[in-house]
């Protein structure tokens, strides 16, 4: 999580010092100066017109300044916050992506491998960790936590359920209420587009084990209220935060941004632990509907994690680590392949008719964030970036370090199945042999790979075909040129030279002719969303005139203006959103 | 006894092939080493110093081309206890970024790939050079966040991991944790 602006955890790894527990022995990757931050140095990065991203994009040239500052203000103060609510953080090294080029500011959350899971002595079990067998998960962490001993001390673990469940148990520990198994579905506001918000509407929205049939629950239970009435109205007395994400599982808002990913085949990501319903623009839609005015509409395209092509084959939910053992992994049903960008060399991509259409090595690839050290982000790496600096945005410079493949694009793009009025380009597949299997040790078998539609094979590639288009559920064609791709993907492989898309250039060229078949899914995932709610400084959100609409906040995703991508954002914004709502006079 | 091992190793054809080979990264090093300097100034300075222990050899070897063949990965280099120790290492120093499956796949989505660290593509790369070009450029630039930042035992636990994941057979010698000496072991993609 990158915060910054001289915040504790840089200000205690400047001096070299451990934190409060004594749990992190490790020394700090940073040099002192590397940490040297200011709120006012967090905030000229934020606000930093000149840097240009490797799209010849600029990330933080559109940020509200209203809402980068308050942000940089409340960085220190949300650390220390989450801090004082049993969240630990590791060593600093380098920066999240959107948090600046000029200082290092991104940690992680840690806990310490133990015989107990405690929060509150920051430990967890290898078996609820999901380090204890490496195709597990655990109810507690849905994602297996990784290895962080060298950022803190050996048997240190860390991802968001070092941060996610320590919050949670301190928000019960003292007395916050719980209502699950709701979905917000509107605000009540005094009239339709004047007065004061004054509460929402929510719907029961219960989720039940795929395979039992039982009721879903959370994995702490004090604190819950149990109410099944189909619709609830809740009347707030100080106030509204709308923190229900973004729009990134919305095909039809997200088509605002990019027509193409109105393709609903291409999902967001932990659609398994969220459900139908995860980052659906519910506050945004609830938002409009009660005059509120939107902000950084055009920003969802300058972060490259906004949508981008997974690595991991073979899985509708093509973002997450989840293995059997959390209870949602029956929503996802295979954990999918990894193969990294590396892996694309292994296999030729094909689209809903079976044709190539684009190199497939340079499919994946992904331009790093603007983040510090830098790494070609700008001029000048580490220290030596020059923020506001007109030489970060030089043509010369931009056409050195522009470094987007739009492989992307390719596979959204239209092709001969796309029917009208919505063109959809449809599911794409990665098509190779057993050879592949072989060169690259997949392992196509149960957790990664299973029988629901996203992983196929066969004797022939005729047969793999017909298996895809009768199995998979956004395939709305036949892949009726597949054959023939194959067939002319060989020769090419014998003449060495693909002339269709140079392949030639990146990777060795493998034939594809030892059976069986294979064809795994490759995903689109739209993971962040950057265009949401005009909020002010204090997270209230503000209306088509400029005013604010009483009574209602929003941050994270659920805000548009504000090109920070992950946590950071978030919890800020929380932090921001809660302090100023408490001092709300009651209703 | 180890002066004439020492020369024994730095001799031969192969190995200029190899000398050669290192000093073709050295663009891509010293580049990097410019990127380090502006981080951790006492890093540059001991990867320098590391750097000229991988070239001095080098030099040696390019005068005398009368040693004996070099060794290869597949001939038992490592033990099954150094790669057990390398898998460790790994999983606290390389695994974040590198993958669990040493494929270039981070399980941390958010994350971007990196070159595989095993298996053919590996292979493929670093096919002809040496585990000690290997070595000195794996401390020069690895982790990313801190180079230099493991001891020598451990990055050459690490490629004892690496091999042992290509399915190069375990034998009965460790790999040691000298540069010169790995400068005798090449990288081969098949026995």
């Amino acid at each position: 999580m990158s915060l910054g602006g001289g915040d504790p955890v840089q200000v205690r790894d400047r001096k070299g010092e451990s934190d409060k527990e004594g749990l992190i022995t490790a020394e700090p990757t940073e040099a002192p100066e590397e940490l040297d931050d200011s709120v006012d140095l967090l905030f000229t990065d934020l606000t930093d017109w000149s840097v240009v991203d490797r799209k010849a994009q600029s990330p933080y040239r559109y940020n509200e300044p209203e809402l980068a500052r308050s942000w940089a203000e409340n960085s220190p103060a949300t650390r220390q916050f989450l801090i004082d609510n049993y969240v630990r953080f590791t060593r600093v090294s380098g920066t999240h992506g959107g948090g600046g080029l000029s200082r290092a500011r991104g940690a992680r959350c840690f806990l310490m491998l133990g015989d107990r899971t405690d929060i509150k002595a920051g430990t967890i079990t290898a078996e609820d960790a999901g380090v204890a067998d490496p195709e597990r998960t655990s109810a507690f962490a849905p994602q297996q936590m990784n290895n962080v001993s060298r950022s803190v001390a050996p048997g240190a673990v860390s991802n968001g359920v070092a941060l996610a469940r320590p919050l949670e148990f301190s928000a019960r520990e003292k007395g916050v209420e719980f209502m699950l198994h709701r979905r917000f579905a509107d605000l009540v506001r005094e009239q339709p587009f004047a007065g004061r918000v004054v509460g929402i509407r929510a719907h029961y929205s219960p989720r039940h084990h795929p395979e039992t049939g039982e009721l879903l629950r959370s994995y702490w239970q004090n604190g819950n209220v149990d109410e099944r009435r189909e619709t609830v109205t809740i009347r707030a007395r100080r106030g509204v935060i709308l923190a229900s994400g973004g729009h990134a599982g919305n095909p039809q808002v997200r088509s605002m941004f990019y027509p193409a990913m109105r393709e609903p085949a291409f999902p967001t990501s932990g659609v398994a632990l969220q459900g139908p319903h995860g980052q659906d623009a519910s506050a945004l839609v609830a938002g409009l509907r009660v005059g509120a005015n939107l902000a950084g509409m055009q920003q969802n395209l300058s972060y490259p994690t906004t949508f981008h092509i997974s690595t991991r084959l073979g899985t509708r939910d093509a973002y997450t680590t989840m293995m059997p053992g959390h209870p949602t992994f029956g929503f996802r049903g295979s954990a999918g392949v990894n193969v990294g960008s590396a892996g694309f060399e292994e296999f030729i991509a094909v689209n809903q008719v079976g044709k190539r259409f684009f190199n497939e090595v340079r499919l994946p690839v992904r331009p790093p964030g603007n983040r510090y050290p830098g790494d070609g982000a700008s001029p000048g790496r580490g220290l030596d970036h020059k923020p506001r600096d007109w030489r970060n945005c030089r043509k010369q410079w931009v056409r050195e370090m522009y470094d987007y493949d739009h492989g992307l694009d390719a596979a959204l793009a239209i092709n001969e199945g796309s029917k009208p009025p919505e063109y959809y380009s449809g599911p794409l597949w990665a098509i190779f042999d057993q050879e592949a299997v072989e060169r690259t040790g997949w392992e196509l078998r149960f957790p990664y790979v299973a029988d629901n539609g996203y992983f196929f094979q066969a004797d022939t590639i005729e047969e793999l075909a017909g298996k895809i288009a009768a199995g998979h559920e956004f395939q709305r064609v036949p892949l009726r040129h597949l054959a023939e791709t194959v067939v002319k993907w060989n020769g090419y492989v014998d003449a060495g030279k693909d002339p269709d898309f140079e392949r030639e250039a990146d990777a060795p060229l493998n034939r594809i002719d030892r059976p069986p078949f294979y064809a795994l899914s490759i995903l689109v995932v739209w993971h962040d969303s950057y265009g949401g709610l005009r909020v002010n400084g204090r997270q209230q959100v503000v209306d088509m005139q400029g005013e604010v609409i009483p009574g209602l906040y929003a941050g994270g995703e659920a805000v548009g203006g504000f090109n920070k991508h992950g946590l950071g954002k978030g919890h800020v914004h929380g932090y921001i959103a809660g302090t100023h709502a408490a001092g709300e006079p009651p209703a | 006894m180890e002066a004439s091992r020492t020369t024994r190793i730095l001799m031969g054809s192969s190995v200029r092939a190899c000398v050669l080979d290192v000093r073709a990264r050295v663009l891509d090093v010293r580049a990097r080493l410019v990127t380090v300097h502006a981080r951790r100034p006492t890093v540059l300075a001991r990867s320098i110093f590391v750097f000229a222990c991988t070239l001095v050899p080098c030099a040696v070897a390019a005068q005398d081309e009368s040693a004996a063949a070099p060794g290869s990965v597949w001939d038992g280099v490592f033990t099954e206890a150094q790669a057990a120790r390398g898998r460790l290492t790994y999983a606290g120093a390389c695994g974040l970024c590198h993958g669990r499956r040493l494929n270039g796949a981070p399980d941390d989505p958010d994350m971007v790939s990196t070159p595989p660290l095993a298996r053919a593509r590996f292979l493929r790369e670093w096919e002809g050079r040496s585990l000690g070009a290997l070595l000195a450029y794996t401390r020069l630039t690895m982790p990313e966040d801190n180079p230099g930042s493991l001891t020598d035992a451990e990055y050459v636990d690490v490629i004892a991991y690496m091999l042992s994941v290509s399915r190069m057979p375990a034998g009965d010698g460790e790999l040691p944790a000298d540069a010169r000496r790995l400068a005798d072991i090449v990288i081969q993609g098949e026995q």
